[in-house]
């Protein structure tokens, strides 16, 4: 049992050392998105990003009125170029979470 | 009554209609609008160069009068202001431009002077606007309208969205109906918007609109 107890020690320990490969998630929370036709913008900038391979992917949530991003492993967003993106498209950035 | 009831019919199949024809849309934008009556049509092909402003060309069509005049003007937008709050937002915009008036033979200056504002939330929407074109020898060309409208559902995005509208346009330089009230039915999928509408008056109006 003692021995038992130790393998699962270890086990957990190697698993909790195993870097975390997979793409990084970000919430974004925006002011202003009301309608679908209002995010066109945000959705022809971040598929821009999608395609210059920073954002494996993301998507459009009118109902939280947020947009999740889920960004590629080795990539990276700023919150200064996720502020930039949403302005430009004269809407509004309520806060970040990473 | 047979023919409106034929001309909603054709909107029903196509989806619904429109709500949100803002003249400034994202930074990098491209818009293409056209609002169209039977005697009266507005084309618009407008650029965001900022988030705040666009630049682009109109053309206007006004075939109320006895004689036809068109007119053609280099245009800039400009969102003065946009509230964004959490549940809605609200816009106000003017924009203008000096381009030429042409009746017949007869071509000179024409400036135009616009103020527009609307508040939207995900499922009521209010919308004015004031739009004059004057030249010089012709008469002034005037359109003020009022809209309501509601969403009977509220779409996620990448879905057909609908909108009920109620719209208030008064013309008064119109020799006939210079009142129209009526329905419009407005629908926008992705990137795409249109809307049908038609008068007590009689007057159909179909309005098309694509950002990209």
């Amino acid at each position: 049992m003692k021995n038992r107890i130790i393998q699962l020690a270890v086990l957990s320990a190697l698993i909790g050392s195993v870097p975390v490969w997979a793409g990084q998630n970000i919430t974004v929370h925006v002011k202003g998105m009301v309608c679908d036709f209002c995010a066109r913008g945000l959705t022809k900038s971040f598929n821009a990003f999608r395609e210059k391979a920073v954002l494996e992917d993301f998507q459009v949530d009118l109902s939280k009125h947020t947009v999740h991003l889920n960004v590629k492993e080795g990539a990276s967003l700023s919150d200064a170029e996720i502020t930039t993106v949403v302005e430009g498209s004269s809407l509004a950035v309520d806060k970040i979470d990473r | 009554m047979l023919k409106y009831t034929w001309v909603l019919a054709i909107g029903l199949l196509l989806g619904m209609s429109q709500a949100h024809a803002h003249p400034v849309s994202f930074k990098g934008g491209w818009s293409l609008m056209a609002f169209n009556q039977a005697d009266m049509l507005d084309w618009q092909w407008l650029y965001t160069v900022h988030p705040k402003l666009s630049l682009g060309v109109e053309f206007v069509r006004d075939a109320m009068a006895p004689q036809e005049r068109q007119f053609l003007i280099p245009r800039v937008s400009w969102l003065v202001h946009r509230w964004n709050e959490t549940d809605s937002q609200a816009n106000i915009y003017v924009y203008g431009g000096v381009g030429a008036a042409r009746m017949g033979d007869l071509v000179e200056p024409a400036v135009e002077a616009a103020v527009e504002s609307d508040y939207e939330t995900r499922s009521l929407y209010f919308s004015g606007k004031a739009q004059v074109i004057a030249a010089r020898n012709f008469n002034t060309l005037a359109m003020y309208q009022l809209r309501a409208g509601f969403a009977p559902y509220v779409g996620e995005s990448n879905e057909l969205h609908s909108w009920l509208v109620a719209q208030a346009q008064y013309l008064p330089f119109a020799p006939q109906q210079s009142v129209r009230v009526g329905p419009v039915l407005r629908m926008f999928y992705k990137n795409v918007l249109w809307e049908l509408g038609v008068s007590t008056q009689g007057n159909w109006n179909f309005n098309f609109m694509v950002h990209w």
